[in-house]
């Protein structure tokens, strides 16, 4: 079985145990699979997920039809390009998932804390689906003339907990069939919610609709919004990695990934922003049965519920990949890393309205967790290495290694994320939605990406001249894999 | 080797995993710049051109 695994190291997702462990080792050029049609289809598939639903949702307590569509595609595109293109062509140049590239700027160690905020993210999201399974499930029972409670919602979450536990333990790679069904099917409710809106509500009546629950400033409110789209650009950044060593050149690892979790995102989570205007809901799974009626209302929920799971099984199955960063789970059996990576999910069964609440906060704050690693990663690789690396410091834990810096952390790096943070809230918070003046004309991920990567930038050239790798390769070490 | 115990044949197995891994780097050392496919200048403009500028001022001109 193991060997196997070892010969299949190069498909990251297999579904044994140890392939997860093996999905880090670097993918040779002939090993990669994606050639521009896979690439598109695999960032189509992650662009079309439900999650940009909720994007739609939240900009539509913000800005009408047009306004919202202008700061939602803006917002994508400028904060896709500006985390994938780091991301992008070094991992494709050298077969890297992200967690691995990033250890140039934060070192061996440093690595690992960057994986806290990859898993905020990974679970955060998967929880907000988690809770829409359910709340599909309390509005179907709605619609059918059933009474639920709430616990219907909560009790939702937990089935669809336990789904995706099934599912990320026993064949994500399974997922591959289900996602042949899903993504298509989700691209035709979407059709049909245009197709609905336009000939029930009218383009007219939708771009005269108001926002649902705006703040008093408008110029406040367009500034959110386009916040929002770029944090969810930015929130991209744990997938970026895997699609990009996959792909066999770096026009393939660039050109989809922005058209695609950009641009398509950003026109899906417009038609959310229609739809949640034209119903006057906030909810995504409150919109089908008034858009399509009882049974294509249903038809829809039902697509939506099953992409949502799909999408949590890809996130846990995801996350337990980066646990396996942690040297303590690194040979720990795979069910027991995707147990430890669900427990954050389990809140969402118990304080499901709650959470799903703070949403469009959660989506801001990948703004301030990713904005800034991006910057760093951006100029560490651009400016300083010139897209050079050392490969093998990468795997090697030896103190002698090029990315060990001081005790396996590199300060510079990791005092950026913090100083980006204290730009990102000093402009904007997420939470309260205050604003400082400046938040109007420079958007808060946009201060964290540049001020962070200047700061970087200044330190290391301070520190030394060269970043280039030595020419010679030496054998590893300490390995780390 | 590895900061987690391990039985013998794990540790075995590990040692063939470090072994493909040096290979692996070996090889992506020595691999040629065309193999990965080619990002020019030109890609680059319409990347900023396109991805970043263009957004920002479609997102100014609706000022509101």
């Amino acid at each position: 079985m193991r060997d196997d695994a070892l010969e299949a190291a190069h498909d990251p997702l297999t579904d044994e145990d140890p392939d997860s462990v093996f999905a880090r080792l670097p993918l040779l050029a002939h090993e990669r699979t994606y050639d521009t049609l896979h690439a598109h289809g695999a960032c189509f598939a992650y662009a079309i997920a439900t999650w940009c639903f909720l994007l739609g949702s939240y900009a539509a307590d913000f800005l009408g039809a047009v306004e919202g569509t202008v700061c939602l595609i803006a917002g994508n595109l400028i904060g896709v390009f500006l985390c994938t293109m780091p991301l992008s062509l070094g991992c494709q140049r050298y077969g890297l998932e992200q967690m691995d590239f990033c250890k140039t700027a934060f070192g061996q160690r440093g690595t690992h804390i960057l994986i806290i905020f990859y898993l905020i993210n990974m679970l955060g999201w998967s929880g907000l689906l988690l809770v829409m399974f359910g709340n599909g499930i309390f509005n179907l029972a709605i619609a059918y003339g059933l009474e639920p409670g709430q616990w219907v919602v909560g009790a939702g979450v937990a089935l669809g907990i336990w789904i995706s536990y099934l599912i990320a333990t026993h064949g994500v790679h399974r997922l591959g069939v289900v996602a042949t069904w899903v993504t298509p099917s989700l691209g035709l409710v979407v059709l049909y919610m245009v197709y609905r809106l336009i000939s029930v509500h009218g383009w007219s009546s939708i771009s005269d609709s108001g926002p649902l629950d705006p703040t008093p400033d408008a110029m406040v409110n367009y500034a959110i919004v386009l916040e929002l789209g770029i944090a969810n650009g930015f929130s991209w950044w744990g997938g970026i990695g895997f699609i990009a060593r996959n792909t066999r050149s770096q026009r393939d690892s660039v050109y989809p990934q922005i058209l695609q979790l950009g641009l398509t995102s950003g026109l899906v989570a417009s038609v959310a922003l229609y739809a949640a205007l034209a119903v006057g809901s906030d909810d995504p799974t409150e919109w089908m049965i008034p858009l399509g009626g009882l049974f294509m209302g249903t038809v829809a929920l039902i697509c939506i519920g099953m992409a949502n799971i799909t999408a949590v099984s890809l996130s846990v199955f995801a996350s337990g990949l980066a646990l396996r960063h942690i040297p303590y789970l690194r040979l720990k059996p795979w069910s027991q890393v995707i147990v430890i990576t669900m427990i954050p999910c389990c809140f969402f069964i118990f304080w499901a309205k709650e959470l799903y609440d703070l949403g469009a906060s959660f989506l801001a704050y990948n703004g301030t967790m990713y904005a800034p690693i991006a910057g760093i990663v951006f100029v560490d690789f651009f400016l300083l290495r010139r897209q050079r690396i050392c490969l093998r410091s990468i795997f090697d834990n030896d103190p002698t290694g090029e990315y060990w810096y001081w005790k396996g952390f590199n300060l510079l790096g990791l005092g950026g994320i913090v100083l980006g943070q204290a730009v990102y809230f000093f402009l904007f918070d997420p939470i309260d939605l205050e604003t400082h003046w400046l938040f109007t004309y420079v958007p808060a991920s946009v201060a964290a990406f540049i001020v962070p990567a200047t700061a970087y930038w200044i330190g290391m050239r301070l520190q030394s001249a060269s970043y280039l790798p030595p020419s010679d390769p030496v054998p590893l070490q300490q390995p780390n894999i | 080797m590895t900061d987690s115990p391990g039985n013998p044949q794990t540790d075995a197995e590990h040692v063939r995993l470090v072994q493909d891994l040096q290979r692996r780097i070996d090889a992506l050392h020595h691999s040629s710049e065309p193999e990965f496919g080619a990002f020019t200048r030109r890609d680059w403009i319409l990347c900023v051109a396109g991805f970043l500028v263009f957004p920002y001022l479609l997102y100014l001109w609706y000022w509101p």
